[in-house]
């Protein structure tokens, strides 16, 4: 299981207020190493607040953040070396042609793989005399793509690589990334295994990707389990009623009766709930309170994991700072 | 190498703008460098102040602007290299595009003007001194820039707030430079400017290094950056030096206003020459002194004859005995008493006067020559001269135009002192000299010591030549537009005038050293109302000159510097045959720099550093410049009220901020002496912190803190939803 694993990034209590708004809340993560990790969330989430604050990009307001070893507050440029940092939206400078790119890359980047650079940019048929500011988006995310990836990182933190991107671009960068994994499982000649912690919308790039799932619900971190442990410990209900439709005191039973309830949604004449570690002798127990036939359902990956997210656009799951945390007095 | 060209090459974009920009100020500024040396230092510092600051901010903001956005400081500040390595990369690339900005446009347009300003004098290195330093000092707002940028703030609030310090820092040299302070003052304007500088440097790098958006980093012992720290202890010895200085100084002073006799103390008096009523002068003993309602007036304490004798010898011990001190007889002083207010002394009844013009200066063999003072009601006066003490007068002799020689008595009071007496001709004690003033032309015999009167007439300018057009010895006058033309003869009609003697240099002119002559009036020419005007130009030509074209016409140029000539031809009817204007150099007119930043921002500096000094000399100064009235104790009344309502408020505002102890008082302490600015100084630079109720105590504790600092309670923890699936 993962939480026995040696861990490549590790946070304690990160925090972070923009003003009065709490965007990350008391973040305890460890990304074990040499696995692929897929943090996962709604936009404003918190997962590009949390990773720059892994990056060192942002200062947490309380907590901190440990980079393979490393407070990620005062990270020396030799251990920078070691990282990978795909920014999201793919910026390169513009007027820099993409070979000036690989010429300062190389200036800089201490273990350089120029072949693997010039494999990956033609892999996105890039030309290399032209300026990053004339190529397109799919284009751009190659060249920053070939600009992490030639550096041979340890640790490769992908913030949201495939923003923007056509199913093409997508393909050719998710090509790319898996040969990088599995190039790092066969001929890594690295101490240790590289580590993978990818941002991303698109679930299915996870099941094709991810060992392990993690999912930030308004700044808080709610699952972050392997996807086999995610799947099992999420099951999904259907309720079958027999009248026409489902009342809403049917509905407040289920709420009270199920501990761990992800999602309810009443669909016609019957009610599907989403429960986290649901109890064994919970079909029996709701078949008793409701009345209903109780079936459970097989469900994709992507179904548990929009359950999960879809709380942070529910009214059921609202929380917003503690009673006891004020703010100060708004001057107009 | 690679980060460095990278920068460079995104500084360099600048330079076409820069290069035409300078380019343009040096084409204005050069020209009047050939000709008003001073006076391009002051304008080419000034403007190169004004340039350097505009430039190097524009650098600053143009490289750390587009770091604004956290994707592209992400994608720098992820590469393995050092922000401190960053910053410094691209301080170094703004420094050489700076200086390539400078040097290469002044290259180009010196070259350029050069081709037909035959004027210009080559490189001077000390010409260009105050420019370059002024525009090297100029690169501070480049480190401010990035600091303004690289700070955590909000554009109303601090952010903008910033720009100020180093705007404060950048004034202090420049004050130092611009205003005739005490040289213990100077050196610490400079000082601490020097401090400043470096200061905003290391403050710059700190903030850039850690631009990550963070709350403010003086939360916990942090109070500043290391360099601010450093800085601080700099400016704090130098700072406490300067004080036990001073305060030496004044327990000095004190101790000899004490002990010391009145005599013998120094009560800030000086010596100078003045004329009396009776037209005759004196050595006096001033002090100055400051009334409120008329300005600077003079006292005088003493006042000493000069010796009234013929024997230099004698002269010059008996002015031993006179002297206490050299009286400062330097031009620029004496310009600056001209422009004083020291005629309008009401506490002496004699109202002494100031020298008159220096006319003509000629020294003879024996080092010793004669001086002309033109005294304002028309007495002119002449002064045997001790070369080696310029403009020392030893001995007194009063001439007059009565042709009586030396009488010592003043003649008419009607003369209207407009035109300074001038010398048509070469002078000397053993000669026959020409002179003449707005009123007439005169006779100075030297052998005999007397002035002879040759003619009466307004006059605004007058030559003497040996040859004009087709004439012999002309002596030339204008008033106004009439132009008269005299023939200089011989009283004794058997003997001849002297001519240029053959074989010497062209322009050689004999002087008229040997007899009396007289005035024959041959023509008056009216000249055109045009003559001096020039539409597009001023009409104060600052020379006039008269050429001889031989047989039959001669040449009437005016000229004004800078800008260029007019030039009459009149031939020896009168008649203007033909003008001309010429332009010097290319008519493009020099730019005002006199709206320029460092002038605009350099008063309200000093009148704060004014007032404050004010302020200490009237606590701390000596007891006799003290004085206690009822409007100074109001005024110290109202001073502890503003420190106290200060202190108050900045109590508020720290709470506000919700600062801890230190901080406050620190804070507080900085409100005593910079008054009711530091409340909104601490609301400006301490961020809007989230705060948060202890559970325990219910102290309102920020929310980056882990525990409460009243109780030492932890906070607690969001409860947990019960829908978390987490690794087993």
């Amino acid at each position: 299981m993962i939480a026995d694993l040696p861990t490549a990034i590790h946070t304690q209590d990160l925090t972070r207020y923009f003003h009065q708004h709490r965007v990350v809340d008391g973040l305890n993560f460890a990304v074990p190493t040499g696995r692929v990790t897929a943090l996962l969330g709604l936009n404003g989430a918190g997962k590009t607040t949390a990773i720059r604050m892994i990056m060192g990009l942002v200062c947490p307001t309380r907590g901190h953040a440990t980079v393979l070893g490393q407070n990620s507050q005062q990270m020396p440029p030799e251990h920078l070396a070691r990282i990978g940092y795909l920014v999201e939206g793919h910026y390169l400078p513009g007027w820099m042609r993409v070979s000036e790119i690989e010429s300062l890359c190389r200036d800089i980047q201490p273990r350089w793989d120029h072949h693997r650079f010039a494999q990956i940019v033609e892999h996105f048929a890039i030309d290399r005399r032209q300026r990053c500011g004339q190529i397109s988006r799919g284009q751009r995310a190659g060249v920053s793509l070939a600009s992490v990836l030639a550096a041979d990182p340890e640790l490769l933190i992908l913030d949201d690589p495939a923003l923007g991107l056509d199913p093409v671009s997508r393909r050719a960068l998710n090509e790319t990334l898996l040969e990088f994994i599995a190039v790092n499982e066969a001929e890594s000649t690295q101490a240790t295994p590289r580590t993978v912690l990818l941002s991303t919308h698109h679930l299915d790039d996870v099941e094709r990707i991810a060992d392990d799932v993690a999912v930030m619900i308004d700044g808080r971190l709610l699952v972050h389990t392997d996807l086999a442990d995610f799947q099992l410990r999420v099951s999904r209900f259907e309720i079958q009623f027999t009248g026409e439709s489902i009342s809403d005191e049917t509905t407040e039973i289920v709420r009270r009766q199920v501990s761990g309830l992800v999602e309810i949604r009443p669909i016609g004449n019957r009610l599907q709930i989403c429960v986290a570690d649901a109890a064994d002798d919970l079909a029996d127990r709701l078949a008793n309170v409701t009345g209903g036939d109780i079936e459970m359902i097989a469900t994709t990956l992507s179904d548990r994991v929009i359950a999960y997210l879809s709380l942070q656009r529910s009214s059921r799951f609202d929380h917003p700072l503690p009673s006891h945390v004020h703010s100060e007095p708004t001057r107009s | 190498m690679r980060l460095f060209w990278k920068e460079l090459r995104e500084c360099a974009r600048t330079l076409p703008l820069a290069f035409v920009v300078f380019a343009l100020v040096w084409w204005f500024l050069l020209p009047s460098r050939s000709v008003y040396g001073g006076q391009f230092d002051i304008n080419s510092a000034n403007a190169a102040a004004l340039l350097g600051c505009v430039y190097s901010l524009l650098l600053g903001v143009l490289q750390a602007w587009p770091l604004q956005r956290i994707d592209v400081r992400g994608w720098l500040f992820s590469q393995p290299v050092s922000r401190r390595r960053v910053y410094w990369t691209q301080t170094l690339a703004a420094v050489v595009v700076y200086m390539a900005a400078m040097i290469v446009p002044y290259c180009v347009t010196y070259w350029y003007l050069r081709t037909y300003l035959p004027a210009m004098s080559p490189i001077e290195p000390n010409a260009f001194l105050a420019a370059g330093v002024a525009y090297l000092y100029g690169f501070i707002m480049h480190p401010a820039a990035i600091w303004m940028l690289s700070r955590p703030a909000k554009w109303v609030g601090s952010k903008s707030f910033t720009l100020a310090l180093p705007i404060g820092i950048f004034m202090l040299p420049m004050a130092a430079i611009y205003t005739p302070f005490t040289w213990l003052f100077t050196s610490a304007l400079l000082l601490l400017g020097i401090v400043g500088t470096v200061s905003i440097f290391g403050v710059a790098e700190d903030a850039f290094t850690a631009s990550a958006n963070m709350p403010p980093r003086w939360r916990s012992d942090t109070l500043a950056s290391r360099w601010l720290r450093r800085s601080g202890a700099v400016a704090t010895t130098i700072a406490v030096v300067i004080a036990v200085w001073t305060a030496c100084g004044v327990i000095v002073s004190l101790a000899e206003s004490i002990l010391r006799s009145p005599e013998t103390h120094n009560d800030g008096a000086y010596h100078a020459y003045r004329f009396q009523p009776d037209g005759d002068i004196a050595r006096v003993k001033i002090k100055s002194e400051y009334d409120p309602k008329i300005g600077t007036l003079e006292k005088i304490l003493a006042a000493y004859e000069l010796p009234a004798t013929n024997d230099l010898a004698e002269a010059k011990a008996l002015r031993k005995v006179a002297d206490d001190s050299q009286p400062n007889t330097d031009q620029e002083y004496l310009q600056t008493l001209r422009e004083g207010h020291f005629l309008r002394d009401i506490n002496y009844p004699v109202p002494f006067r100031l020298f008159g013009q220096i006319e003509e200066h000629n020294e003879t063999a024996s080092s010793d020559g004669v001086v002309w003072y033109r005294h304002a009601d028309g007495y002119v006066l002449g002064y045997v001269h001790d070369y080696n003490n310029s403009r020392e007068p030893l001995l007194r002799k009063v001439m007059d135009r009565s042709g009586l020689g030396s009488t010592n008595v003043p003649f008419g009071r009607s003369h209207v002192a407009q035109l300074p007496l001038h010398s048509l001709t070469g002078f000397s004690i053993a000669q026959h000299t020409y002179l003449f003033d707005n009123e007439g032309v005169y006779d100075y015999d030297s052998a005999n010591q007397k002035l002879d009167v040759l003619l009466e007439q307004p006059i605004d300018s007058a030559a003497i030549f040996e040859r004009l057009g087709g004439h012999g010895w002309t002596l030339y006058t204008r008033d106004g537009l009439t132009v008269s033309l005299f023939d200089v003869l011989p009283v004794d009609e058997t003997t001849a005038l002297p001519e240029s003697p053959t074989g010497l240099p062209i322009g050689f002119t004999p002087e008229l050293l040997w007899a009396k002559t007289k005035l024959v009036l041959r023509q008056t020419i009216e000249l055109p109302a045009s003559t001096f005007e020039w539409a597009d130009l001023p009409k104060n030509w600052s020379q006039a000159e008269i050429v001889d074209l031989g047989n039959d016409s001669f040449q009437l140029v005016q000229w004004r510097s800078r800008v260029g000539m007019k030039t009459l031809r009149i031939n020896d009817s009168g008649v203007i045959a033909d003008s001309e204007k010429t332009y010097v150099w290319p008519r493009v007119r020099p730019a005002p720099l006199s709206s320029q930043i460092p002038v605009v921002l350099v008063p309200p500096v000093l009148a704060a550093i004014s007032i404050g000094f004010g302020i200490w000399q009237a606590t701390f100064g000596s007891p006799d410049t003290v004085t206690t009235t009822v409007e100074w104790i109001l005024a110290f009344t109202l001073l502890l009220i503003h420190a106290g309502w200060a202190w108050w408020l900045t109590r508020w505002a720290c709470l506000h901020r919700n600062l801890n102890d230190k901080h406050t008082l620190t804070w507080k302490l900085v409100s005593l002496a910079l008054g009711i600015v530091v409340p909104a100084i601490v609301l400006c630079v301490h961020e809007r912190v989230a705060v948060q109720v202890c559970l325990e105590c219910e102290n309102r504790i920020r929310v980056d803190e882990l525990a409460c600092s009243a109780c030492g309670a932890s906070h607690a923890e969001t409860p947990p939803l019960g829908i978390e699936i987490m690794a087993r």
